[in-house]
């Protein structure tokens, strides 16, 4: 019997147990839960932590089992986007339940790869046509689709047999996946026969022809895309302006891999716009009525082109023009449309009142409104219907936003008798009762406490009532929750009139909703790049409130970096619910090695011999350069780089090494190079000086458009005394070998739109600096160089410049030795001299600078060779009108240059004539033309002066045996050719 | 006896332990979770209404006509919630249960009828509130774009309904003037389900409907 009573509970067990296999989970139903268990499908840490999964899941322990709680569990995990499947599996113990979810973790997109393509059509083209977005999830029913649209895309580009491999990397522990097409192209197919279909009314040869596009070429998107475009143009130009077309179809032969094109055109009614009663250019024309643009002809864009015609007249002083348009549909197929218009008398806007404001003064209500009376630049005024209709409505908004909800502002227009061609406006104000705010608060801010709200906000207690403002404080308010970790805060506001009847209470009323943190953070693609560098650029933490703001710093700083090619950033999971963001920061780094060959050229009057001695000018002469660089990124696996550079042309000779780290001692602004170079130059034709020097220098960037460079120079420059074309006394003075150590300090402005071509804008830099012994200078000398130039457009390329140089260098100190060989066999005399030695000289002429002069000949000569021998004061006046003369390719340019080089200082004068021909303390004056051809990399420049009063000077005459000294006069016209604006 | 106690209790605890899935997904629609205990107990809840037997487990071709239903319902919540429509309670969902109810001598009968088809009162009358809430959007959304003409009323009365009334014997069918209302009542309602087909590809077609398999 004891026997029999132990067996019977197990039998019992038994029976339920097998009775519970024939009803999902319904016998669990009330049962104790002794212990839920979670068991992803891969062995690795669990996408969600013990207390979170506790805290998600409505079903708990010891709770009794609900079928319904169960479901709601599986609702919950799945919708944290987590997991990708949810199961529960309950087992039945002696004392309950034991549950155990079973889960499968979802994947989200990492890096997307497409290999194998040559361009067109380009990586990053074929990575969007995926549309696998980097954080989102992951599902391979995805995969099918972004085949099929890379497929559509390669065809585009011709390659009509690509075969597509999918591959995947699965990371468990940062449940990212990398995908990568692999794809085999095949050869690109090129272009077959070309047929139209539709109307074409052209000849299918004219039609390719105009397109351009040629049988056997390879077929891209591209030349297909340029020569639709090409048709499109000259369909228009035969007034089809509303001429469709495209490609219906590509049919494709695999055994002569050629693709046909299928074009099918419906040209449209052939449309000619007039206009009659008035004379208008036919580009104003095309400008104003909008089917032309459009390439359609319907009511509403007539409509829009009669309003854009009236106020074009009632600017121009025709207040009261009057347009109705004939339609006449002469043929099926053309249609003429004729814009009639009664211009009316024309009229002067006399005078504009305003009455009846007192909120803001009439001065204040005026800056608002666009319509003007009777003024410099404006004969008529500008005035029309339009205008005065937005500048009413401007003022409404003003009124509103401070409060005067109710205010009326209407116009009245008037012409005084008997002079029907005046006419005044009269704006009349009723302002009506100004509603304030009477109390005010917040609610439901539970994370911000008001003070700080309130410091983003217009409105408040007291303040004027308005619509708008509390709009905008609004947005203020859920930008900055935005930013602060809450991307579903809510704002709506509440408002009771107060007890005085006279204000209205207003309350703000946030939803804050959850907060959202970062969780981890993951970085991907660092190959070179020490993950350091990176860290220093992530503006936010593991653990802090998520920000979007943070998350488009962070990126752009990368980019900043200039060491990645691409850099994004995202929230792994965006649509799922959970408050830990993993961020991700997928990186594609730049390549390390770079080559850039350039050819360049330079014409001027640099030429001759270097041992002629006669011609102090030079030659004209072409002087081709070439220039190469290669650059290494990353050094170190730092945003640091390293570069080899040379030049080569007939003036310069010049190789050297440079090491750049941005991002010095991790300031953000800071930027240290340094540099060594080799540099031959005889772009003086007084000499040929070779230069040896190394540098280190400093740029902070104290705000956008101010930097801050500290240089510290260390140079050896030796002038080749066999080049020398100086009275032979000067030379140990001006050309020994010399040591030079410069302190520079440099600050820049710049608000320039673009320094390569600048249309608006000032650019400002002053440049102080010193060499001293204590520098390791043999010689002792301070300088001073300043610059002011500014940018002025008149219209959108009619551009006036001017730039103004001034500087100033003064030797000081003790001076050094110097010794002077004897003539006459005696021992060398030993002197001492301050001179500033000639290779620091400045010079100024050429193409750069001052083009009344040639390269490098303006200021003091040498009394007995002539040749410039440069100086130690520098002034410079330049005026440029810039305009254009054929599209936006070439345009022209008017200047005027003037200014010299002085010895010293104290010889800067503005004297227009030389006193005599020793004397070079003048101003010279060049008046020129030049023609520019925009490029990529700047406008090519070529630029003839014409010298008002070009320096006279002698020479010794070596035809005479006495070397009597000949006058000499510099030439007047100049023909400087070179890339980049002057300045 | 042949096989000692601890082993049978042994046995028997290892069995008593066999893990069964109790729940699981079957089904997503944008993101929104199906999970088999809902397919079923739509598919009980159908069985209810229409008195069949009712339905003990879903697999295969039943699992995927109920995961369909459940998608279209899903579909048009999602598409309810971003309308502006508000559906008034007007007490429909009780009168609903009521009438389900008097088809049972009484209220123990009612709720072991339930119990049969693993369905709960207040399950029921939440699947009643959905279904009343999910109709008026339908009607809401539809019935404007539904427009039955003259010319549509009279083709029915000559084509359809006269000679249904002749096959049944009827001499004296009664003028159109009479049951014009009737028949574009009947127009409208087809015409609605109509819309709701061509609505509902529409919905499937720019919504991922993801049938998930078991582990």
């Amino acid at each position: 019997m004891g026997r029999f009573r132990s067996i019977i509970p197990a039998v019992i067990f038994v029976v339920l147990a097998v009775s519970g296999l024939r009803v999902f989970g319904a016998d669990f139903e009330g049962v104790p839960v002794n212990e839920i268990r979670h068991r992803p499908e891969e062995a690795v840490q669990q996408p969600l932590g013990p207390a979170e999964l506790q805290e998600l899941l409505p079903q708990k322990i010891h709770e009794p089992y609900s079928s319904s709680k169960i479901s709601e569990s599986i609702q919950r995990l799945y919708a944290t986007g987590r997991f990708s499947d949810v199961q529960v599996d309950a087992s039945g113990v002696p004392s309950g339940v034991i549950l155990t979810f079973l889960t499968k973790s979802a994947y989200f997109v990492g890096a997307v790869e497409v290999r194998g393509v040559e361009a067109p059509p380009g990586e990053g083209q074929l990575r969007s046509a995926t549309h696998l977005e980097l954080g989102r999830s992951f599902s391979e029913d995805d995969i099918p689709a972004a085949i099929e649209s890379l497929r559509r895309v390669l065809q585009d580009d011709g390659y009509f047999q690509a075969e597509l491999t999918p591959a995947y990397k699965r990371d468990p522990e940062t449940q990212q996946i990398d995908i990568a097409f692999d794809v085999r192209t095949g050869a690109r197919a090129r272009l077959g026969s070309v047929q139209f279909g539709g109307s074409p009314i052209f000849s299918p040869e004219k039609l390719i022809r105009q397109a351009k596009w040629k049988r056997g070429r390879p077929l891209t998107s591209a030349m297909v895309q340029s020569g639709l475009e090409r048709i499109r143009k000259l369909y228009q130009k035969e007034n089809y302006l509303a001429a469709s077309l495209g490609v219906t179809a590509k049919p494709f032969d695999a055994e002569k891999n050629s693709a046909d094109l299928e074009i099918t055109v419906q040209p449209g009614t052939q449309i000619s716009i007039s206009i009659s009663g008035a004379s208008l250019s036919r580009s104003t024309l095309k400008r104003l009525v909008p089917v032309f643009q459009e390439g359609a002809l319907d009511d509403d864009l007539l409509e829009e082109g009669e309003r854009n015609l009236i106020e074009y007249f009632q600017t121009r002083g025709y207040f009261d023009v009057s347009i109705h348009r004939e339609r006449k549909q002469n043929s099926p197929s053309q249609t003429a449309v004729e814009f009639i218009v009664h211009q009316g008398m024309r009229q002067k806007l006399e005078e504009i009142r305003i009455t009846g404001n007192r909120y803001f003064s009439t001065d204040a209500l005026r800056e608002r409104m666009r319509i003007e009376p009777v003024g410099f630049g404006l004969p008529y005024g500008r005035f029309s219907s339009k205008l005065l209709a937005a500048d009413l409505e401007s003022l409404r908004t003003l009124y509103d936003k401070n409060g005067f909800s109710a205010a009326e502002i209407t116009s009245k227009l008037e012409t005084p008798e008997g002079s029907e061609r005046y006419l005044k406006v009269t704006i009349s104000v009723r302002e009506g009762q100004q509603s304030r705010v009477g109390s005010f608060s917040f609610l439901g801010n539970h994370s911000f406490p008001q003070p700080v709200l309130e410091s983003l906000i217009n409105g408040g207690r007291g303040q004027p009532y308005s619509p708008s403002v509390i709009t905008s404080d609004g947005d203020n308010l859920l930008t900055f929750y935005f930013d602060e970790g809450f991307p579903r805060a809510k704002f709506r506001f509440n408002e009771t009139p107060a007890a005085d009847k006279q204000r209205l209470d207003v309350q703000y009323v946030i939803d804050e909703g959850q907060r959202e943190y970062v969780g981890h953070t993951y970085v991907h693609g660092l190959e070179h790049t020490r993950r350091g560098v990176v860290n220093r650029e992530l503006q936010f933490r593991d653990g802090a409130p998520l920000s979007q703001s943070e998350l488009l710093d962070t990126q752009r700083r990368l980019y900043d970096l200039s060491i990645f090619n691409r850099v994004e950033v995202a929230v792994q999971n965006p649509e799922g619910r959970e408050n830990q963001r993993n961020v991700l920061v997928y990186l594609e780094e730049a390549r390390r090695y770079a080559l850039k060959i350039g050819l360049g050229a330079e014409v001027g009057r640099f030429g001759g011999s270097a041992a002629d001695r006669t011609n102090v000018q030079g030659e004209n002469e072409f002087s081709p350069d070439v220039s190469f660089q290669v650059t290494r990124l990353g050094m170190g696996g730092r945003p640091h780089t390293a570069s080899v550079s040379g030049r080569f042309s007939t003036l310069q000779k010049r190789a050297g090494i440079t090491y750049t780290a941005p991002r010095l001692f991790n300031h953000p602004r800071l930027e240290g190079s340094a540099r060594a170079f080799f540099d031959e130059t005889r772009d003086v034709r007084t000499f040929t000086a070779r230069r040896a020097e190394g540098s280190l220098q400093f740029e902070e960037k104290k705000s956008k458009i101010t930097t801050l460079l500290s240089r510290y120079a260390y140079r050896r420059v030796t002038v080749d005394t066999d080049t020398l074309k100086i009275t032979e006394t000067e030379i140990p003075i001006l050309a020994r070998p010399i040591l030079v150590g410069m302190l520079n300090q440099t600050i820049i402005r710049d608000t320039r739109d673009n320094p390569a071509d600048s249309h608006q804008g000032v650019f400002t830099s002053a440049d102080v600096g010193l060499a001293a012994k204590q520098l390791g200078s043999q010689a002792s000398f301070a300088r001073v160089l300043l610059q002011n130039s500014s940018y002025y457009p008149f219209s959108s390329r009619l551009v006036f410049a001017r730039s103004t140089q001034f500087g100033v260098q003064s030797p000081f100190g003790s001076g050094r030795a110097v010794e002077l060989p004897s003539q006459t066999g005696q021992p060398a005399e030993r002197i001492v001299t301050k001179e500033i030695p000639i290779a620091e000289h400045f010079f100024s002429g050429g193409s750069n600078s001052h083009r009344g002069f040639a390269v490098n000949q303006a200021g003091p000569r040498d009394p007995v060779t002539g040749f410039p021998l440069g100086g130690n004061a520098l002034l410079l006046n330049s005026l440029e009108l810039r305009f254009p003369i054929w599209r936006n390719s070439i345009g022209g340019a008017l200047f005027h240059d003037a200014g010299n080089v002085f010895t010293r200082a104290s010889d800067i004068s503005l004297r227009q004539h030389q006193k005599s021909r020793q004397d070079f303390n003048y101003v010279s004056h060049a008046l020129g033309f030049g023609l520019r051809y925009r490029t990529p990399v700047g406008p090519i420049r070529l630029d003839l002066g014409y010298n008002l009063n070009p320096t006279r000077f002698t020479t010794p005459d070596t035809n005479n045996v006495d070397r009597s000294p000949q006058p000499q006069r510099l030439a007047r016209w100049q023909l400087l050719f070179s890339i980049g604006q002057s300045f | 006896m042949g096989i000692p106690r601890k082993i049978v209790l042994a046995l028997l605890c290892a069995t008593s332990l066999r893990a069964e899935i109790v729940d699981r997904v079957v089904a997503t629609v944008d993101g929104h979770v199906l999970t088999f205990s809902a397919a079923l107990a739509e598919a009980n809840y159908q069985a209810f209404r229409s008195r069949s037997e009712p339905v003990v487990t879903l697999e295969g071709d039943a699992l995927k006509t109920v995961i369909s239903k459940l998608a279209d319902q899903q579909l048009l919540q999602n598409e309810k919630a971003n309308s502006p429509y508000s559906a008034p309670d007007t007490g429909e969902a009780e009168r609903a249960i009521q009438s389900l109810r008097q088809r049972f001598p009484g209220a123990a009968e009612f709720q072991r009828e339930l119990v049969r088809y693993n369905l709960n009162e207040q399950w029921l009358l939440q699947r009643l509130k959905l279904e009343t809430s999910i109709l008026g959007f339908i009607d809401y959304r539809l019935r404007p774009q539904a427009r039955v003409s003259p010319a549509a009323i009279e083709t029915y009365y000559r084509n359809v309904l006269l000679p249904q009334l002749a096959k049944q014997g009827e001499r004296n069918a009664p003028p159109l003037a009479q049951v014009s209302g009737e028949i574009e009542r009947i127009l409208t309602e087809q015409e609605i389900n109509q819309l709701l087909d061509e609505w509902l590809m529409e919905l499937r077609s720019r919504s991922r409907i993801r049938i998930v398999g078991g582990r």
